[in-house]
């Protein structure tokens, strides 16, 4: 008698010997390709920067509080990691700006502008910038030190003008070190979130020794200008306006309308 | 745009309450009558199929009153 | 063709299946985590698990796409096949977790709902490089959600098979989509050639095999049968069949099976009532026809399936004329019990 085709079906307890060696091949082949295949995509990657996010680590930081042009903390240059500017950008929780944590402190306990305060948060650096989040929103001002009031501007120097210089908008919170990567296509949405949630924009571009520079975007007049450059954020942009240094922060004021584009 | 969505999600989310409590009473009643399989089938199989009931539940409703 | 469901219908085979899928999938994300972890130590957590399940589902809907193809030209697949929902499932849990991640880091706990920003943060819809891509992953993971909440056989049943295979068809449909999320996502930050051709190449074996398997299948279809009489063709030898095997025919937009056992000759519908399966590529087990896809069985004289089980096949008239099977291609109603024609010794 001729030898029956063997048949599989499936609930069955044994599948044939034929199927199994088949079925045995197959995985072993995709076994053998998903290391390959692994390795491959992880090694073709960009990279990451070593940017940090102290997640779950809170840090009390000390220092004058500067309400504008956006919140910033300046602390003793020896409270701070050496390779770290002590001007701190606040930010708020998740996606939002810290303003409105800062008006709402400021509601309950008078004016801060000026005053030395001790600010609760999780750290956020890299590439010689620090922000600090108020992870715990109203809650992140532990005390008001009662000392005298200190000049704000002390530190501002000339302006200097800025014609079609080329780089990318990022959120400096993300950017910092809450997300890897914090700029480009994949974080595109969530600068926008960001930006929209009123963290302050910052210009990243590069100078002649091809490092980084940053500068947070304003209006011409100082104004908030986080809603009309959303569509321009995690792009290749060019960029014109008269840049000013304060507080330990590159500030660059433009009119957003002039921002261009540039196809790749 | 940004309204358009939210109401689409509203409208989702209320289909998928009335998907909810369509299963309540599906489970007491209607689905030996839809399929009588399903009489004498196991809590785990009741679960398992939780998600689509409340996703299909127009079609298992409309069978269900056809019987 | 269960007597009362149950939410899995363990196996020995079911069991080794899901195992060896769950080990598979766990043994990546090690190796996938160690490789990130060596050369690229500043990855973050959140970063390695978007990577990580993006990867696997990817890898995953690749896998589930080839088996059904393989199968057609090639049986020994079959057991494949049999348990690749928990394929589906288990890759849509792995995008699931891919696409709530994503969600959570790129869109939540900012101005608005984070399903509202995935619509609204980017809305450059006429740009390919700057196209939003979220939005083709969203559509893509509902319709593996759909799919995963109704691979139940309780679905496919309550559902209609018409309804519930086009539903399951639509997979096509979100492989497209995902595609085109990979292309305009991910590939527009991570430049490397590498990825453009890992891409491309998936495509290409998931396009080719289904290019082949349907020339295959359209080959077996354009046989021409010549009508004889009566309403009757003539469709083979008894020769061409072995004992207890089927036969696959197509006369007059007809899909017929014809099988061949003890003796004697009968034809049902070809398409399984399950998932239409092709019931002529199976064989009789136990007296009855044996679907190769699922194990549905049916009675071959009247296309019935054994009690307690209720579903029905139309069946054929059926004549041998010396060692040649004529068929009747007008069907008879489901379960319609036909004398099988006898072999003369």
């Amino acid at each position: 008698m001729k030898k029956e085709k063997p048949f599989y079906v499936g609930w069955q307890e044994e599948m044939p010997k034929e199927h199994k060696s088949t079925v045995k091949k197959f995985i072993i082949l995709i076994f053998i390709a998903l290391p390959i295949l692994a390795f491959s995509i992880i090694y073709a990657q960009r990279g990451f920067n070593n940017h940090q996010f102290e997640l779950g680590k809170s840090t009390e930081l000390t220092g004058i509080y500067h309400s504008s042009p956006v919140p910033v903390l300046e602390v003793l240059k020896t409270e701070m990691k050496p390779d770290l500017s002590n001007y701190v950008m606040l930010v708020g929780y998740g996606k939002l700006g810290a303003e409105g944590i800062m008006e709402d402190i400021e509601a309950l306990k008078g004016d801060l502008d000026g005053k030395r305060v001790t600010l609760k948060g999780t750290m956020i650096y890299g590439d010689g910038k620090a922000v600090l989040e108020l992870t715990k929103k109203t809650n992140s001002l532990i005390t008001i030190h009662k000392d005298v009031i200190y000049p704000i501007v002390a530190n501002k120097i000339l302006s200097s003008n800025f014609d079609n210089v080329v780089g990318e908008i990022v959120d400096p919170k993300c950017y910092f070190g809450v997300m890897k990567p914090g700029e480009g296509k994949i974080h595109k949405s969530c600068a926008t979130r960001c930006i929209s949630g009123g963290i302050p924009p910052v210009f990243k571009t590069r100078n002649f020794q091809n490092e980084n520079e940053y500068f947070i975007l304003l209006g011409e007049k100082g104004e908030k200008i986080n809603r009309q450059i959303l569509d321009k954020i995690a792009e290749k942009v060019s960029i014109s306006g008269r840049t000013e240094f304060l507080n330990g922060w590159n500030y660059l004021y433009i009119n957003p309308e002039t921002i261009k584009l540039i196809e790749e | 745009m940004e309204q358009i969505i939210q109401i689409a999600i509203y409208l989702d989310l209320g289909y998928l309450i009335l998907g909810i409590v369509f299963s309540i009473f599906f489970y007491r009643k209607g689905i030996e009558k839809v399929d009588e399989v399903t009489i004498g089938s196991t809590r785990g199989f009741k679960l398992i199929v939780f998600p689509g009931v409340v996703v299909f539940w127009p079609f298992l409703l409309y069978k269900w009153m056809k019987t | 063709m269960s007597l009362n469901y149950t939410a899995v219908g363990w196996n020995k085979q079911k069991k080794q299946y899901v195992k060896i899928l769950w080990l598979g999938i766990l043994a990546f994300l090690i190796v996938f985590a160690a490789l990130q972890f060596l050369l690229h130590p500043n990855i973050s957590v959140e970063t390695l698990i978007i990577r990580w399940s993006a990867i696997t589902a990817f890898i995953l809907l690749h896998i589930i796409l080839v088996i059904g193809p393989l199968c057609r030209l090639n049986d020994r697949y079959l057991p494949l096949l049999y348990n690749r929902r928990h394929l589906g499932v288990s890759m849509f849990l792995i995008a699931a977790i891919h696409g709530v991640f994503g969600t959570i880091q790129f869109h939540a706990l900012g101005d608005v709902n984070p399903i509202v920003s995935i619509f609204t943060s980017n809305q450059n819809y006429l740009e390919i490089s700057n196209f939003p891509f979220q939005i083709l992953g969203f559509c893509a993971l509902i319709i593996f959600f759909l799919m995963a909440i109704s691979s139940h056989d309780f679905w496919l049943k309550n559902l209609s098979p018409k309804f519930w295979k086009a539903m399951h068809m639509l997979v096509y449909v979100a492989y497209g989509l995902i595609i085109l999320h990979v292309a305009t996502g991910a590939l527009q930050y991570e430049t490397h050639l590498i990825y453009w051709i890992i891409l491309i190449a998936g495509f290409l074996l998931v396009a080719s095999l289904h290019i082949v398997s349907g020339i295959k299948e359209r080959g077996n279809l354009r046989k021409t049968y010549q009508l004889q009489e009566e309403g009757f063709y003539e469709v083979c030898s008894l020769s061409d069949l072995e004992e207890n095997c089927g036969k696959s025919v197509f006369i007059n937009a007809e899909n017929i099976a014809i099988f061949k056992y003890n003796g004697k000759v009968s034809a049902v519908n070809n398409i399984c009532k399950h998932q239409m399966g092709p019931i002529g590529e199976g064989k009789i087990i136990d007296d009855c026809i044996t679907c190769p896809w699922h194990g549905y069985q049916y009675m071959p004289e009247n296309g019935q399936s054994p009690p307690p089980f209720k579903e029905e096949l139309s069946t054929y008239n059926v004549r041998l004329l010396k060692d040649k099977i004529w068929v009747n291609p007008s069907p008879l109603p489901e379960g319609t019990l036909v004398k099988a024609a006898k072999i003369d010794i």
